[in-house]
């Protein structure tokens, strides 16, 4: 499965959902994408890119819960 | 013993190896133990091929103009950049030294690099836009600008932060 049919989500410190969109021709694998994309101390999660809604209405108001 | 074979592929013709009636010096030209045999070749059309790494200091036209040294090139070439969807189900579609998009808002993305560069002093030209006509005036500014990630605004004078279908973003340094 290719970088890009997944998404890695974390939110940041105010509050934000923060979605990791990884590209395919980096190099890099999704998790080692995760280590070095998201800020060290915060909870990530590697989910579908089906997962995160393309309505993007309310997108500041997004949250994730595992 | 190794040998030195100089062959034909078809017709008449001579190869001459001259060494310069006026030097002392000697030359020396080195050919590697490469397993196919072919390290170099040239063809009816001018064209010529190298199997591995062509190593030059100037390149010019076929006119001797137009030089350009090979750390010109480099430092001209563009260092990273991407094109990518902000709208809907964000993605990118096409990159080079990108490792990740970070969705970070509406309008708002964070471009990560996949390895560093070498200080944030490279040139970012970022920009934005529709896939239909539209005359709404909008605007993509970069921030916080770092060695392995910058971020984009892009901005709608009349509606604030909004998503666009084009995002793209291009930076050339020097160096790596």
């Amino acid at each position: 499965m290719a970088n890009s049919d997944k998404r890695i989500l974390y939110t940041d410190d105010d509050g934000t959902l923060i979605v990791l969109v990884p590209a395919d021709n980096c190099g890099l694998t999704i998790e080692q994408i995760q280590t070095k994309d998201v800020p060290t101390g915060k909870t990530s999660y590697i989910v579908d890119k089906s997962v995160v809604p393309s309505d993007r209405s309310f997108r500041d108001a997004w949250t994730y819960t595992p | 013993m190794a040998s030195i074979k100089l062959n034909a592929t078809s017709g008449g013709g001579s190869v001459s190896i001259q060494a310069p009636s006026s030097s002392t010096n000697t030359r020396v030209l080195s050919l590697p133990d490469d397993a196919d045999g072919v390290i170099a070749k040239t063809d009816n059309s001018g064209n010529f091929t190298v199997s591995g790494n062509l190593k030059a200091g100037t390149i010019t036209d076929a006119s001797g103009n137009h030089s350009s040294t090979t750390e010109q090139i480099f430092d001209g070439r563009c260092k990273a950049w991407v094109n990518f969807n902000g709208t809907g189900t964000v993605a990118i579609r096409s990159s080079l030294r990108v490792s990740s998009i970070g969705d970070i808002g509406a309008g708002k993305y964070n471009v990560n690099f996949s390895s560093n560069f070498a200080d944030a002093n490279y040139a970012a030209v970022a920009t934005s836009g529709e896939d239909v006509y539209s005359t709404d005036v909008g605007s993509v500014r970069t921030l916080s600008q770092a060695v392995g990630s910058i971020r984009l605004d892009n901005e709608n004078v009349d509606s604030g932060f909004e998503d666009v279908p084009r995002m793209n973003l291009a930076c050339f340094s020097l160096g790596s």
